[in-house]
């Protein structure tokens, strides 16, 4: 029994000793652990949500390619949605920026062009809200569990969104323009059409 | 570097092919609103400048970075980044944010994105000292510089009337155009307020009301950081006109080292590094202008450093890099029972002098209170009127959610309180042990808030209160103290005085003991004043080339 037991204390004593010495040097290098960590958190829910477009040249977009984007953004926007000023930004990112005909050329594939935008665009708008749901959290989701999703949401739901924030929102609102339009320097002194009526 | 001569003004400010030219007598180095109005100025009584500017080329008017960032919402920066090493600042103390993303590296300096406001300094500001027994006195007074403040506003076309302003500072020219008009929402704030005795009233800024000099008459893009049609003023304008006179050279790409000085103790030229054939040079000049920022500048003086300077050029005192100051700006914004639709004006209009010399000054900063529908969250980046609307994409499906997530701040102004500090030992520009691919140690900021920019803010959240309740606001925010930005004004590194012990620059910005070295600019600024600083660094700068042209003849 003699050895078992020194055995035992021995085992005890390393197991102290290493619990110690991994406290002490976790208590040493927590700010560094905790600095990684949290890199390493922000790097990976970065990643998920706003995942960056693959490595792929620029180019013009093609028919079915712009059919598809501009169908979406009438879905997403309404009527107004087929106005230029939606397509502009895809067009200047594919033709200037890499990755971004890539994107939009996968979103066209998805969705099936001809497909999608033969129908009415109440359904193209059910279609598109049930495959790209809205949420950072759902976002990191798609991120993870379906890439080519949360990349197609970052890329083509939240770009139409955001030109619609930057342009008919402000109409829709009940402003008589919006920044980049020539506003004139008489309106701005009076209260928008909208306000006076 | 690229050499750009004759043509029009946009082609002239393209990079073109490389060439040498003659020295000229006068090397101007950075080519922001000071270092062109300098070289303007000089141009125009025929005396050869040669300008030197780290960054890149910019186009004039910014038909180009419009089609990118404002059509198209690009995500790409405003102008090519220098490397990373060549650009970079080290900063410690409790500024919060990155001070790289404030200096703008690029043929037109900051003057390519400001944000135009160019009020005139009030009097009290160039007397702190003898009228609130704090900071320093400017050895220059108002009155000396109102003929050049005159110039100034000529130069670079300010709109605006003092008609409204009971505050503004005494002029003996009338503004070069008629001023922005209140937009409506400030109007019927400037009357709800008048009524609790608070005084709003118009701005004025480099912004064509009218067509004038050449330049288009604004149309409200709204988008000014990049104006398509030049309606805002930038440096480029006189770049263009300067080069194109053909006694001006821009060299873009063009980093200078040092400021070189013979044995006599005078400027011989600069060594500058070319960053496009990696040649270095030195390029002669009788006199050297160094107007590259209150943080490049003094890295330069003390980068220049040799036997007869150890400690850097005209730094016996020890002053080079003290004294920094920044405005202190908290932004806050007041929201209303009916919407007061902010955003429908570009040009700035609201804001108010009133409290730049308060009773309490000296124990607190002087304020001034921009309530402009300019903007309805501090930004410096086109079509942010409202704040970002990343996260509220974020939780969009479609439009109408996007639509009733922005209706709310159709009801919210911004209120911004643009504080005055003073220097200190914790306000310093110095060398870092960090060193750029060239082995000169990059600029060291370290940036505090002290006790005094503690009462500022403080004496901010009492106006914020007499704000809302004299506009009848429901609710009111400001941001914490921490959560105070610079306004891009970086002042008061190489301050002037009458005496070398004091200071670094004389009245006129010459550097003590060093003949020929000029330093102009926010660097020369004593102290941070209450206002928007770019007018009067300019008129400064054209009082110093008057000089300047005086003693180079």
């Amino acid at each position: 029994m003699e050895p078992s037991r020194r055995k035992l204390l021995k085992g005890t004593v390393a197991a102290v000793g290493l619990a110690v010495a991994g406290g002490a040097g976790l208590l040493a290098w927590r700010d560094e652990l905790h600095r990684h960590v949290h890199r390493g958190v922000r790097d990976l829910y970065q990643r998920l949500t706003d995942p960056p477009p693959p490595a792929s040249p620029p180019g013009e977009l093609d028919a079915a390619t712009t059919t598809a984007l501009a169908a979406a953004a009438e879905a997403l926007v309404g009527e107004a949605g087929r106005a230029p000023r939606y397509l502009d930004p895809f067009r200047w990112r594919a033709a200037n920026l890499p990755g971004y005909l890539d994107v939009y050329r996968r979103f066209a594939r998805f969705v099936d062009t001809s497909a999608f935008a033969a129908l009415p665009p109440e359904d193209r708008r059910r279609l598109l809200v049930a495959r790209f749901p809205p949420g950072r959290l759902r976002q990191a989701l798609l991120g993870w569990m379906a890439p080519e999703r949360g990349l197609l949401r970052r890329h083509v739901v939240e770009e139409i969104l955001a030109t619609y924030a930057a342009t008919d929102a402000w109409t829709d609102l009940g402003y008589d323009g919006w920044p980049g339009q020539p506003r004139g320097l008489d309106a701005y002194r009076r209260p928008p059409e909208r306000d006076r009526s | 570097m690229s050499r750009s001569q004759g043509l029009d003004a946009a082609e002239a400010l393209r990079p073109s092919r490389p060439a040498r030219l003659a020295p000229a007598p006068v090397a101007v180095v950075g080519s922001g609103p000071v270092g062109t109005a300098v070289a303007w100025a000089l141009v125009q009584r025929g005396v050869p400048v040669e300008i030197f500017e780290k960054g890149p080329p910019y186009p004039y008017p910014h038909r180009e970075p419009f089609e990118t960032r404002v059509i198209a919402r690009a995500p790409v920066p405003l102008y090519p980044p220098l490397p990373r090493d060549v650009q970079r600042v080290e900063q410690s103390g409790d500024y919060p944010r990155r001070l790289e993303g404030e200096l703008d590296f690029v043929v037109g300096g900051s003057g390519v994105r400001w944000e135009a406001l160019t009020p005139r300094m009030p009097e009290s500001d160039f007397v702190p000292h003898s009228r609130r027994g704090f900071g320093r006195d400017w050895p220059v007074t108002y009155a000396e510089l109102e003929p050049w403040y005159g110039c100034a506003e000529a130069l670079m076309g300010v709109a605006g009337t003092d008609d409204d302003n009971p505050f503004a500072p005494p002029r003996s020219v009338p503004y070069p155009l008629a001023p922005f008009e209140l937009a409506w929402g400030d109007r019927v704030l400037a009357e709800r307020l008048s009524g609790a005795g608070l005084h709003v009233h118009t701005t004025p800024q480099a912004r064509t009301r009218h067509d004038y000099d050449g330049r288009p008459a604004c149309v409200n893009f709204g988008t000014c950081a990049v104006c398509p049609i030049g309606a805002r003023y930038s440096p480029n304008v006189h770049l263009g006109r300067a080069v194109a006179t053909g006694l001006c050279m821009l060299r873009s790409g063009a980093v200078v080292r040092r400021v070189l000085v013979d044995r006599g103790g005078r400027t011989r030229g600069l060594m500058v590094h070319d960053l496009a054939t990696g040649e270095e040079r030195e390029h002669p000049a009788r006199a050297v202008v160094v107007a590259a920022g209150a943080v490049e500048s003094p890295r330069l003086l003390l980068l220049s450093r040799d036997e007869r300077w150890p400690d850097g050029l005209a730094n016996r005192a020890g002053r080079v890099g003290a004294g920094l100051v920044f405005h202190h700006l908290w932004t806050g914004r007041l929201r209303f029972r009916r919407p007061l639709w902010p955003g429908r004006a570009g040009p700035w209009t609201a804001q108010s002098l009133q409290f730049v010399d308060p009773e309490g000054r000296g124990r607190h900063g002087g304020v001034k209170v921009e309530l402009s529908s300019r903007l309805a969250h501090g930004t410096f980046e086109p079509i942010q009127a409202w704040p970002p609307p990343g996260p509220l994409i974020d939780r969009a499906a479609t439009a109408r959610d996007v639509r009733e997530a922005l209706r709310p701040r159709l009801r919210w102004r911004p209120i911004v309180f643009h504080g005055e500090t003073v220097a200190g030992p914790e306000k310093r520009v110095e060398l870092s042990s960090r060193r750029d691919r060239f082995g000169d140690p990059v600029a060291h900021v370290h940036y505090e808030l002290s006790a005094f920019d503690g009462e500022t803010y403080g004496y901010c959240r009492e106006l914020l209160e007499r704000f809302r309740a004299g506009a009848g606001a429901e609710q009111a925010e400001l941001v914490g103290v921490e959560r105070y930005y610079s306004g891009f004004h970086q002042m008061g590194t190489c301050g002037m005085a009458e005496e070398e012990g004091e200071g670094v620059v004389d009245p006129w910005g010459r550097a003590h003991g060093v003949a020929g070295l000029w330093v102009l600019g926010g660097a020369m600024f004593p102290g941070s004043g209450t206002v928007n600083p770019t007018l009067t660094m300019v008129a400064m700068a054209l009082r110093a080339a008057e000089r300047l042209v005086a003693e180079a003849g």
